[in-house]
């Protein structure tokens, strides 16, 4: 059996009986030791191996939050504001004006010249124009990048396309369309907007590719690229409503399971409707599955949906909801009408749902944005507690953005994990203290700081493909508390820079069950680092996020990033 | 049809109207020779828009023959890519309403008397009962009635394609099935769910929404659930108030009362029959013998029905003015017709409840144009005559 060291400018472990180490010492597929390299060479037939001798190792990232339709969307056009790196490592700039915007699809039109048939679909993604000041991208922008190629531009929100006057054509988009969400000109031509699922369905063969393509082996190999320019060695798809089926396992052992996928992959079941037997049988299959997870594919767990999302106002939010217009609180609760978001499922049958997942002891993570959807979540664990106790469940309140202390403290005493959003800081925090919820519950968003005081466990996501997949600009916006316009929002929910990493690699690992295989350099876990080429505990707290990946080690396989 | 050059390497093309396939004959001799890349139809819209096509020297599948090109041209009735007539629009009606409103009941009651409709249902929701298995059973010899689940999650929330998918497979059952009715899950949106009737295949045949008498002021003013519960309510067409067999008369006065001023959905009181729900079956029936009220079997004799045949194509603008000139009491209106401005087109007029749309279904078919309304008992007979008569 061969046992490589592999010394290295620093170690960081996270393990607490050894926080750092000059060395990592693999023996197949996991680490057999830390420690100096002095230490490390006395192991029998130990050979040093000094690739890794300039960088900074690091448990690999794990992403306790994010899907796998991350990778499809890379094979579709870029077009967000803010620059994004692709899985083959390359930077996209950000479009930060719809010249921009054209530029790329231009771009992309002539690529597709010469690689795809003329009526073959122009598909980009990412485009959010709150950013555009009120301009707003319409089909005639798209018609001048090609009269005759269909075109959609998927906005980042997904409730809203853009298509050309080509694609309206070919697809039957005319003044006689009459459906809400097709909006229309003063001469009652549809500007090339579709608002919502069904209107945008009306986008037929561009819109079932965009979407079909993400369900692709080339989509998930994507993922498994960006999880390797990232530092990111454990993945999670957060919510599979065919995960306990077969054939959809299949699909991803025959990725997942190969060498060259670079990450493992923890696919969680998402609870479809149906009658109480239906449901009580999805649980069986789901914990059934569990049994045909491997090293690198994980089943078994389980991820519901409560709300919507606070920037889409679709999160339902207690007193006093949203900002209306005029900036004032809308004061939902006292029944104004104005609207406080939508629910996912019933809040009285949340319980239901849940029961046979967590009779059958499988691991529960809930998408609770607001703060009224976190209320209904812990009233239900708190009766299938009492109905079923269970120790160490770990159930999670996934996103968690409008959180209060006390609510924290119930989910402490429940057993209870968080795991914040926090880039959403960076990405829409401006927009949360002017428009969604005012400056002073932005600054409460995502709240680390009140989460680790009252002793929550805690991960910090991306939700990829919402924001881009990587712990260090994950962990960087819990430690600054940056927006855009260079406020610094809720200084005191910073967290400090250990806080920061420990979230995204131990926190999370502690939240998918997988603590004692990934999350930190520790002997008997698997051999997977984030291979750094800067120290995170020695740079400018500022500079967290630009900290360059070199790779990844996953399994004691080396994964170079670009 | 006229074409013209214009600057910048395309050809314009104007056309004076948007109705039925479009042929253009253009000078072929002169796009072969120029650098054209764009040709752009400009319609009595005021717009111009660009149409594919191929330049023939650049490959196959061109749309351009020797004399004349043909424009794909889609806004009639979606038949742009096969020669096959097109199927008719499929209905699709939505049930909604709170947790134990009575949907499911509603459901099995519609499949248990379908009136000779194939009904597909879509289930969508976390559900204590279920579609009775055993109707589908008792059917198996009757006209198909498929229920499909949803196995793509939630309509109203998912953002993925899954709910059009679901639709295509129903559509792809067209030759089977005369109705598609979605139920939605209990704080679902009907109404945003009935947007789905808009695409091509389909065409929106009402929101109907439950209300259990005894808990819907409660739930209204729910703190979880309350501002959801009104929406459904208020987005409704039709409201069918269930349990009226056991709650007392002057309870359903009141829940009357209220709903009156929560939406202007026409109410009606549980059981409500097939026919009246879903409205007259003039496909079915065959609209050339809609003379009588014989094959409304369902309707009970207190309800109005009222039929009138049109012998000559009607104006757009009467439409209208039908459409706004609801009598109260209307719960379904339906009406084959051809219309002055489209006489090859066969349009289709559904009222239900408060909604009205007016769509273009296929080709004329040379059958008899006919309308047909049902209202609640009690609406004035005269009223609905003169009603009907407003459409020439
Ligand atoms: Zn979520
Ligand atoms: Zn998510």
């Amino acid at each position: 059996m061969t046992t490589t060291i592999y010394p290295a400018a620093s170690v960081h472990t996270f393990d607490p009986s050894r926080h750092t180490a000059d060395a990592v010492a693999v023996r197949d597929g996991r680490f057999l030791a830390v420690g100096s390299v002095d230490d490390l060479l006395r192991i029998d037939g130990a050979t040093l191996d000094g690739s890794l001798e300039r960088f900074t190792l690091i448990p690999g990232f794990v992403e306790a939050h994010c899907h796998a339709m991350t990778g499809g969307m890379w094979l579709h056009t870029y077009c967000g504001y803010f620059d994004r790196q692709g899985p083959d490592g390359h930077v996209w700039s950000g479009c930060q004006s719809l010249d921009d915007v054209i530029e790329r699809l231009h771009e992309a039109d002539a690529r597709m010249a010469t690689s795809a048939a003329p009526d073959e679909p122009l598909l980009a993604w990412g485009l959010d124009p709150i950013y555009f000041r009120g301009e707003r991208l319409v089909a005639k922008h798209l018609d001048l990048v090609s009269a005759t190629r269909p075109i959609l531009v998927m906005h980042a929100s997904i409730h809203l396309a853009t298509v050309n006057n080509a694609l309206m054509e070919i697809e039957g988009i005319t003044p006689d369309t009459d459906m809400e969400g097709v909006p229309k000109d003063g001469s009652g031509w549809p500007i090339g907007e579709l608002q919502e699922p069904a209107a945008m369905s009306l986008a037929g063969t561009a819109f079932r590719k965009f979407w079909g393509r993400t369900k692709s082996d080339e989509s998930l190999r994507n993922f498994g690229a960006r999880a390797r320019t990232t530092g990111t060695t454990t993945l999670t798809d957060l919510g599979n409503p065919d995960s306990a089926s077969e054939s959809e396992i299949d699909r991803f052992r025959a990725v997942v399971d190969t060498e060259d996928f670079p990450a493992r992959l923890s696919v969680f079941h998402m609870p479809v409707p149906g009658t109480p037997e239906a449901i009580r049988e999805a649980a069986a299959a789901v914990r059934a599955s569990k049994e045909l997870s491997s090293s690198k594919l994980r089943l078994g767990h389980v991820k519901l949906v409560m709300d919507g999302s606070i920037q889409g106002y679709t999160a339902r939010l207690r007193w006093p909801g949203y900002l209306d217009r005029a900036g004032n609180s809308s004061g939902n609760s006292s029944g104004n009408g104005t609207s406080n978001g939508i629910w996912v499922v019933p809040p009285e049958q949340v319980t239901d749902i849940l029961r046979p997942y967590h009779a059958a002891g499988l691991l529960i993570h809930v998408h609770c944005n607001g703060d009224e959807a976190v209320d209904v979540y812990l009233e239900a664990v708190e009766s299938l507690l009492a109905e079923t106790p269970r120790a160490d469940h770990r159930h999670t309140v996934q996103h968690c953005q409008l959180t209060s202390p006390a609510q924290y403290r119930r989910i402490a005493a429940l057993g209870m994990c968080a795991n914040v959003f926090s880039n959403h800081t960076w990405y829409w925090g401006d927009q949360h203290a002017s428009s969604t919820v005012g400056p002073d519950r932005a600054a409460r968003m995502n709240s680390a700081r009140t989460a680790l005081d009252l002793g929550v466990p805690l991960s910090m996501h991306s939700d990829a493909p919402v924001t881009p997949l990587g712990g260090l600009h994950v962990a960087w916006s819990a430690v600054n508390r940056l927006t855009p316009s260079g406020i610094v929002l809720g200084p005191d929910e910073r967290i400090s820079v250990p806080e920061a990493l420990h979230a995204v690699t131990m926190g999370a690992a502690h939240q998918l069950k997988m603590d004692d295989e990934v999350g930190s350099i520790s002997p008997r876990k698997f051999a997977d680092l984030a291979i750094l080429e800067a120290d995170p505990f020695a740079v400018d707290p500022m500079e967290l996020r630009d900290v360059p990946v070199w790779g990844t080690m996953l399994g004691g396989r080396i994964f170079e990033a670009g | 049809m006229a074409g013209g050059n214009s600057p910048g390497g395309s050809l314009d093309l104007a056309a004076d109207h948007l109705r039925g396939p479009i042929q253009f004959t253009v000078d072929l001799d002169h796009l072969l020779s120029s650098d054209t890349r764009t040709l752009r139809l400009r319609t009595s819209y005021g717009k111009a828009f660009p149409v594919p096509y191929r330049n023939p020297r650049r490959g196959s599948g061109c749309h351009l023959s020797p004399i004349r090109l043909v424009v794909r041209k889609t806004a009639l009735m979606h038949a742009h890519d096969s020669g096959n007539p097109p199927l008719p629009r499929l209905p699709l009606t939505v049930v909604g309403g709170y947790l134990g409103a009575g949907k499911t009941t509603l459901l099995n009651a519609l499949l248990a008397d379908p009136q000779g409709q194939r009904i597909a249902v879509l289930v969508n929701d976390f559900g204590e009962v279920d579609i009775d298995g055993r109707l589908l059973q008792a059917s198996a010899d009757a006209p198909t009635r498929d229920v499909l689940t949803l196995a793509n999650g939630c309509i109203c929330c998912s953002m993925v394609d899954g709910f059009a998918e679901t639709l295509e497979t129903v559509r792809g059952f067209a030759d089977r099935i005369d109705r598609v009715i979605v139920e939605v899950s209990g704080v679902g949106d009907p109404r945003q769910v009935a947007r789905w009737g808009r695409i091509p295949g389909f065409t929106p045949d009402g929101v109907i929404v439950l209300v259990d008498p005894l808990s819907i002021r409660d739930r209204a003013s729910d703190r979880y659930v309350g501002e959801t519960v009104l929406g459904q309510v208020a987005g409704a067409d039709l409201i069918v108030i269930s349990r009226t067999d056991i709650v007392a008369e002057a309870l359903l006065l009141e829940i009357e009362a209220w709903l009156a001023t929560a939406t202007g959905a026409t109410a009606m009181r549980s059981p409500v029959p097939t026919g009246l729900l879903l409205g007259p079956p003039l496909r079915i029936a065959g609209a050339a013998t809609v003379n009588d009220n014989s094959h409304f079997t369902s309707t009970p004799p207190d309800h109005v029905s009222i039929t009138r045949s049109l012998d000559a194509p009607i104006s757009r603008a009467s439409i209208d003015t039908w459409l706004a000139a609801r009598p109260r009491g209307v719960v379904r209106a339906k009406g084959l017709v051809q219309v002055e401005d489209r006489p090859e087109a066969r349009t289709v007029l559904q009222v239900c409840g408060p909604s009205g749309t007016v769509a273009v279904d296929g080709p004329w078919d040379d059958g008899d144009a006919v309308v047909v309304a049902i209202a609640l008992p009690g609406t004035p007979r005269a009223g609905l005559v003169k009603w009907l008569g407003l459409l020439h």
